[in-house]
């Protein structure tokens, strides 16, 4: 019992001691915490209350609340005499020093823009296809209505490895792949590279890159088309945007069509970037010619459907502003870096 | 084809703005690229009357001249030789631009200020033909008629009012490469009638079959040969009229038998050929394929080879014209020319593109025929080119056509039904108005069947229109496709379910989310940088330069050939990293898509320089080979390859020093490693490059995308740290195979912290310090089971590798 009582004696006296050293509140927050907190020195000594019997706990535990009153109030006291804090008492760090910083990383911007077409159409329900980027002529032409000997099919100039085997110069071919070997109802999207062998320009490079499109079911509209394609570019350029369709051709689509929107850049006054027309092309589109049905093995009699086209260069180009397409191809981190 | 506005007037009234009839070109499928209206560039530019001149007090090369424009005199300072008082002058007064500043190397435009030339006050300018865009006469001032008005419009006064529109004709429409063919088409947009010029031939009395004969032994690939031979032509420079309407289509002025061919070439679209009636030997025409002779001399003085497909125009003697491509020098009308045949002809289109193609030789004539010329017009083209024959060039034209049609071809016809039409579209059209629309560009309606379908008779200038789709098409297209409603539902069908994240894109996500940038690089490069010693590289048959011969083999030279741009550019770090496909020719039979050719996707990623950001509290680091493992190995847990290997391989490779292969389930997925030092020095790098390659279609195989739930243990993990010394050629892969090799399935990490070399360790030899983590499934580990756990590895290092316990 004289221990305990020596006990109380030296936590009381060494906490005023600590009280009164204390140089700041941060010190004295620590000797409240080791003296008064729920595991502190104070409720360690009620913990030994229980080794007592039971007679002698009543006065000791009396004992030990005039402790940590007398504690608290000293405590109490202190603060008043300290205050809070003044800057001047912490430590001195310049929060203005640099942190640690990590390298940046970046998707081309050519992928942002095929990953935003992409979840557009993927939320119309559109999956995705892919084929090769090597092509057979029977792919890339015939079976997509370009006879052979057929002045069309030299709006696309073809890089060959063989007589028969060339460069795709569109994504089409992949939507013959996709019918030789899926049954109707199809509905996806085809994004690929494709090669032109055309002079390096601004304007032009030897390869770029497409997202096609095809859907094919029974009782497929040209107003369906529209209706698609009109949503698509609403989600994608925003829905304050006029938009036409006028008749074009392509050899594996009849009726064949162009869809153009108000140029964003000068909201249809006519610039240099829409050659004063006004009006931006932005994709080809039709309803998918029957002779293809044909090579496929379709009946043109039971199906129909669309397809669609676009360059994600040129929409990329405009988007941002770029006039010259080699810059995607150049790979220079000043430009990577404004994507991020 | 660049089509004029006057012309067109010509046959169908046009009453629209030029931009409202571009609108409308451009709306029926004729897109309209640019316009361009010759009086736009002489705005405010009048016809002025030189008053005075004087030479100028300061300057012995300059004159100061009056001017008078109509209104008021100006002060001008003349630089111009030619000036002088009385001179009727294109006069630009101050505020107005002039096309090209003759001071200007680029010949940007100018516009006129008042300024003061050494002294004397100028406001205004006398214009040169080159300053106005008009001509290249830039030495002096353009001299107009003596009759000029003052103060008159220089473009009325010039006759330039002229706009010209740049149409991009479609590869069907053959037709609408003249300029009556785009006034067909506008007549069916307005509703204004089509005018076609009214033609009568003067012939003179001598029948033109006693002067020529013609023969078509080819009658496959010339199935009609028309011709008419006039004489006592007067070879000569055309009449200004003829010579400007060609000059504003594109067309160079030669002389007036050449200049009303190309007249009514694009007058009707029908290429028509001059001959000169007296080089013909035996005053015959033979139209055959190729026969004996081997080459034939084209009017551009060119040696053309021959071959038996090659349809041939011949005089009794030999060919005198690749037929539907170009004429021959040895016929070519020349000034001493005095009588002529002209040939209206209709030739087989495969045969004439198969030669053009052949012969990498495209003219006019050329890109009519192979689109399909109109059989049925080389009549009223032969006649309309005798009268003007008649009337230009004074010629007597003989009496009859010559005319080989042994088939006629006739107008197509092709059963229509509206259902099907308004089906396809998603519209409501009625019979009558799509007959009604159909007439409009020449379809007649024949027979309206008792089935529904109508029969429609399509003329021969439409060879794009032979099924009903192609109706269906121009149905739309003469409707109007603005008018065709957009279905504001779109059905939705979906499959069964949503398709998995495919790796590409996972790798994408993750790779740009953590330090590295993706590139696109070109797949074309030379032959050199292609070649591999495991790969026969895809060699392009007609390749744009010698530069891009080859399809890449590798990834990595994109790679490279980013870094070094890079680098030049001070960007002295940084992570790229490209997926794409890589080709090779294929004789060993992996699987492929296109026989003889491999291709597949893959990823390379690569990095150098530091390897993170410097900071002040820290060291600059740069990557190692280690840097490029912990990135790998994150990347594999990212797309979920836990089952990868790393299997080291010394022997440099092709592209690397320090390589790595990786395996997944025993198959070579890929490799890492430092990029060779020869190869770096070939792009001129001078910095240590780490790169990883991955092959995705065989992650796509391998790859178990379908995750599951794995309980982890409940119980406690005890650590137990490990120092063995042991020679330095035993590898850290060993020792940790080792522990594996016995420690059981309670081990669940083994963490190298620590090598040391020095004394304490010996010569020779490394000390290794692992931290090794052990936990049970279904119990807490007591000291005695970590106790024989760790003798167990102890024993086992010792013995297999000669391994010391360090104290």
């Amino acid at each position: 019992m004289a221990l305990l009582d020596q006990r109380i004696d030296d936590v009381r006296a060494s906490a005023l001691r600590d009280i009164g050293d204390a140089k700041d509140g941060a010190d004295l927050e620590l000797v409240r915490v080791r003296f008064l907190a729920r595991k502190g020195m104070v409720a360690a000594l009620f913990e030994q209350l229980t080794d007592l019997p039971p007679e002698g706990r009543p006065a000791f535990g009396k004992k030990i609340n005039e402790l940590r009153q007398a504690i608290q109030s000293a405590f109490e006291n202190r603060i008043g005499t300290l205050g809070t804090p003044s800057p001047g008492e912490i430590p001195r760090i310049d929060l203005t020093l640099p942190g640690k910083e990590k390298w940046s990383g970046s998707k081309h911007p050519l992928t942002r823009t095929l990953d935003e077409i992409r979840r557009i159409f993927q939320g119309m329900g559109f999956g995705i296809a892919t084929g090769p980027e090597i092509e057979d002529d029977y792919h890339n032409f015939e079976a997509l209505n370009f006879p052979p000997d057929h002045p069309a099919r030299d709006m696309q100039d073809t890089f060959f490895a063989s007589k028969n085997v060339l460069l795709r110069t569109h994504t089409s071919p992949v939507q013959i792949r996709v019918m030789e070997s899926t049954q109707p109802p199809i509905r996806v999207i085809i994004p690929g590279k494709v090669y032109r062998n055309e002079a390096i320009s601004a304007r032009s490079y030897c390869l770029f890159h497409q997202v096609e499109g095809l859907y094919v079911d029974t009782g497929v509209t040209f107003a369906e088309l529209k209706g698609t394609l009109v949503a698509f570019a609403r989600q994608f350029y925003g829905s304050g945007l006029q938009y036409r369709f006028r008749p074009s051709y392509f050899p594996f689509t009849e009726p064949s069509a162009e869809m153009d929107i108000t140029c964003f850049l000068c909201r249809g006054k006519g610039c240099r970037v829409c050659k004063k027309s006004g009006w931006l092309e932005i994709l080809g589109c039709g309803m998918v010619d029957p002779n293809v049905y044909a090579f496929v093995g379709y009946d043109p009699s039971k199906y129909s459907g669309y397809a669609f086209g676009m360059g994600i260069e040129r929409i990329t180009m405009l988007r941002y502003g770029l006039d010259d397409i080699r810059i995607f191809f150049e790979n220079d981190v000043r430009f990577l870096k404004q994507f991020p | 084809m660049r089509v004029s506005r006057n012309w067109l007037n010509n046959y169908v009234a046009l009453g629209l703005t030029d931009s409202e009839l571009a609108e409308r070109l451009t709306m029926a499928g004729l897109e309209v690229e640019s316009f361009e209206s010759q009086a736009d560039n002489l705005t405010g530019i009048v016809v002025g009357e030189v008053r005075s001149v004087e030479s100028h007090p300061n300057a012995r090369k300059l004159t100061v001249c009056r001017v008078f424009d109509g209104k008021r005199e100006t002060q001008v300072v003349c630089g111009a030789p030619n000036v002088a008082a009385g001179l009727k002058i294109a006069f630009a007064p101050e505020g107005i631009s002039v096309r090209r500043n003759q001071h200007d190397p680029e010949g940007g435009p100018l516009t006129i200020g008042r300024v003061s030339l050494r002294g004397i006050e100028s406001a205004g300018m006398i214009c040169s033909g080159y300053e106005l865009g008009i001509s290249d006469d830039r030495e002096g001032i353009l001299i107009l008629d003596t009759n000029a008005i003052p103060g008159v419009p220089l473009s009325r006064e010039l006759g330039m009012d002229d706009t010209l529109f740049e149409i991009g004709v479609t590869a069907n429409r053959p037709d609408l490469l003249s300029h009556i063919g785009v006034a067909r088409e506008i007549s069916a947009n307005t509703g204004k009638p089509l005018k076609l010029p009214r033609i009568r031939v003067p012939e003179g009395k001598r029948e033109v079959g006693k002067a020529l004969s013609v023969r078509v032994i080819d009658t496959i690939n010339c199935p009609r040969y028309s011709a008419r031979v006039v004489e006592n032509v007067r070879v000569e420079p055309s009449p200004g009229w003829l010579r400007d309407s060609l000059t504003s289509v594109g067309i160079r002025p030669v002389n007036n038998v050449v200049d009303i061919t190309n007249y009514v070439l694009m007058e009707i679209g029908q290429p028509l050929h001059a001959f000169d009636y007296d080089r013909l030997a035996g005053n015959a025409i033979i139209v055959r394929g190729g026969g004996g002779e081997k080459s034939f001399v084209t009017l551009d003085g060119k040696r053309r080879e021959v071959r038996e497909d090659t349809l041939l125009i011949c005089d009794g003697g030999g060919p005198v014209a690749l037929a539907g491509v170009m004429g021959g020098l040895n016929s070519e009308i020349s000034a001493r020319t005095t009588s002529i045949v002209i040939e209206s002809a209709y030739f087989n289109p495969v045969n004439i593109r198969r030669t053009s193609k052949r012969l990498g030789l495209s003219t006019e004539a050329s890109q009519r025929f192979e689109r399909g010329a109109d059989p049925n017009i080389t009549a009223w083209a032969l006649d309309r080119a005798a009268q003007l024959l008649s009337e230009v060039a004074g010629g007597t034209v003989l009496r009859g056509r010559i005319d080989v049609y042994p088939k006629k071809i006739r107008e197509t016809r092709i059963t229509f039904n509206v259902k099907n039409s308004n089906k396809l579209l998603g519209i409501t059209l009625r019979k009558t108005e799509v007959s009604t629309l159909f007439n409009r560009i020449g379809i007649k309606k024949i027979v309206q069947q008792k089935s529904g379908g109508t029969i429609y008779s399509v003329p021969t200038w439409r060879p794009d229109i032979t099924r009903e789709v192609d109706l269906v098409e121009e149905a739309a297209r003469l409707y109007g496709y603005e008018k065709i409603g957009t279905a504001g539902e779109i059905r939705l069908n979906l499959g069964e379910h949503a398709p998995a994240v495919d790796v590409a894109d996972l790798i994408r996500d993750y790779l740009s989310s953590s330090g590295f940038r993706e590139i696109v690089t070109n797949s074309m490069s030379d032959r050199e940088t292609a070649s591999h010693p495991e790969a026969i590289p895809v060699i392009l048959a007609n390749p744009i330069s010698l530069d891009m011969t080859a399809l890449r083999t590798s990834l990595l030279q994109g790679l490279l050939t980013t870094i070094r741009h890079n680098l030049f550019h001070g960007i002295d770090s940084s992570r790229f990293y490209e997926i794409g496909s890589v080709f090779r020719m294929n004789p060993s039979g992996d699987p492929e898509i296109i026989s003889g050719y491999f291709e597949e996707e893959r990823l390379c990623l690569a990095m150098y320089g530091l390897e993170s950001p410097g900071h002040w509290e820290d060291k600059p680091k740069k990557v190692t080979i280690f840097t490029l493992k912990g990135e790998a190995n994150a990347l594999f847990r990212k797309i979920s390859l836990d089952n990868s290997r790393y299997i080291p391989y010394s022997t440099p490779t092709a592209l690397s020093e320090r390589s790595i292969f990786i395996e997944i389930k025993g198959e070579r997925v890929g490799s890492l490693g430092l990029v060779s030092s020869a190869l770096l020095k070939r792009y001129d790098i001078d910095t240590e490059v780490f790169f990883l390659d991955l092959a995705l279609d065989k992650l796509r195989k391998s790859g178990s995308t379908a995750l599951t739930f794995r309980p982890y243990s409940r119980f406690p993990v005890v650590r137990r740290d490990l120092a063995v010394i042991v020679n330095e050629s035993v590898t850290i892969g060993q020792i940790e195979d080792a522990i594996r090799a016995v420690a059981g399935p309670m081990l669940r990490e083994i963490i190298l912290f620590d090598i040391y070399r020095g004394e304490q360790a010996g010569a020779g030899k490394k000390s290794c310090a692992f931290s090794l983590e052990w936990v049970s499934e279904n119990r807490t580990l007591e000291q005695q089971d970590i106790l024989e756990l760790m003798g167990g590895v102890t024993e086992k290092l010792e013995s297999s590798l000669g391994a010391v316990l360090r104290q």
